[in-house]
């Protein structure tokens, strides 16, 4: 045990919260309460509270890795054939041709699939934004601090199966460098007031295309298709647009 | 549908406004109910059920006439420098004396703080709080954390704890 030791006041509250768990009867009462996920849920949307490190590994503690194992395999199988046949033939035919399952190697996959897991992650988090305007152009100007200026993307309105309009942005990073994380309400007769539960949000990052940090990755404006995926049970799409890295995240429709 | 840990963060959250475990435990329960019928409307579950726990803590509060969110006023000191919070050192220890010492809103703003690691900022929007009221609670936080370090320092010549 390590609880005599000094430490900051965060770590000790992470620690302290950490060690604060349900008993298993009530975890079982809970989840027998809780139904099994309906067929038209793609996957649970996940705002984990494990952020922080400390509970990170508390969690894990928690779990036998037999059964985490088993349980990681299990969701894989279960969303590989629950997300390929959903997708529409349009969806399908870019993941046949423009997927890099097939078109890049090993590490370029997981270079997708950590962003595609990073920007979802961000997406479900719904950080308060740090400016709000219905204008582009006053959100573009609020991001001073970046080394590119973020675009109208003339492809993000295209994949997108709702109207967007621009709700405001945030700083944010994708795989550590700097980005734009632009918010758009997915219908235009959406209040910005009403709670966020019901809101429809489609989020589109912006960050500098370096090929050395993301890899080749296709570029639309040379009639390459983006790649999608999913994570998290959220679409995702990758692309270069105007030698930026433009990544868009909405809801599975 | 939710994972354990997911239901164990929820009920870490519980703990911070309650500082009871069964109490927490009720809290999580009532607010999944009113949770279930809505959950195909709720896209974010996590906030969604973090909100309903709060307002039916608070409706608690006020049906046993406990102030546990009292009103600030103008006057009230607020966390000027937030990393003078981030640096505050403390014996892991005394956490539970700390936790007690707190009332349910500033246990909450700690939840958020350390747990969530949201910042101030964030934490006014996601509790549609003012900024001000938050960095007042982080405020009372750091003051009443460090008058538990101060009270509970060792006095020097009973170090070594050999007899």
């Amino acid at each position: 045990m390590k609880n005599t030791e000094h430490t900051t006041l965060k770590q000790a509250s992470q620690r302290f919260f950490a060690e604060q768990q349900l008993p298993e009867a009530s975890l079982d009462r809970f989840e027998k309460m809780l139904p099994a996920a309906d067929a038209s849920e793609p996957v649970s949307p996940s705002r984990l509270e494990t952020d922080s490190p400390t509970l990170q590994q508390a969690a894990s503690n928690r779990l036998k890795p037999a059964a985490l194992t088993a349980s990681i395999t299990a969701a894989v199988i279960v969303g590989s054939i629950w997300f390929v046949p959903s997708l529409s033939p349009t969806d399908q035919q870019l993941l046949s041709l423009s997927s890099p399952v097939k078109s890049t190697d090993q590490s370029q996959q997981q270079m997708i699939a950590a962003i595609a897991d990073e920007v979802t992650k961000n997406h479900i988090k719904l950080k308060p934004l740090e400016v709000t305007s219905q204008d582009f152009d006053t959100v573009r100007d609020y991001f001073t601090q970046l080394d590119f200026s973020p675009q109208v993307s003339r492809y993000f309105p295209k994949i997108s199966s709702t109207t967007l309009t621009m709700a405001g942005g945030r700083y944010c990073s994708i795989r550590s460098e700097t980005a734009a994380q632009l918010r758009y309400l997915s219908s235009p007769q959406t209040s910005l007031t009403e709670p966020s539960s019901t809101k429809q949000w489609s989020t589109l990052y912006q960050t500098q295309y370096n090929a050395n940090t993301f890899g080749a990755l296709p570029r639309v404006e040379q009639g390459q298709a983006p790649i999608k995926t999913y994570s998290r049970g959220l679409k995702v799409s990758i692309w270069v647009e105007r030698q930026l890295l433009m990544v868009s995240v909405e809801d599975a429709h | 549908m939710l994972d354990k840990t997911q239901l164990n963060g929820l009920y870490r959250y519980g703990l911070s406004l309650t500082n009871n475990s069964a109490s927490a435990e009720d809290l999580l329960q009532s607010a999944l109910e009113r949770w279930l019928p809505k959950r195909q409307q709720s896209r974010e579950p996590l906030p969604y059920i973090r909100r309903t726990m709060r307002n039916l803590h608070i409706d608690n509060c006020r049906r046993n006439a406990i102030i546990d969110f009292e009103p600030m006023s103008d006057n009230t000191p607020v966390l000027l420098d937030p990393q003078s919070l981030e640096q505050l050192i403390i014996n892991q220890q005394l956490l539970q004396l700390v936790f007690d010492q707190l009332n349910s809103a500033e246990r909450e703003v700690l939840y958020y703080w350390a747990v969530l690691e949201y910042t101030a900022s964030e934490i006014a929007a996601e509790l549609d709080e003012p900024r001000g009221t938050i960095l007042s609670r982080l405020y009372r936080l750091k003051e009443k954390s460090k008058l538990l370090t101060e009270m509970h320092k060792p006095q020097s010549g009973h170090q070594g704890g050999g007899q």
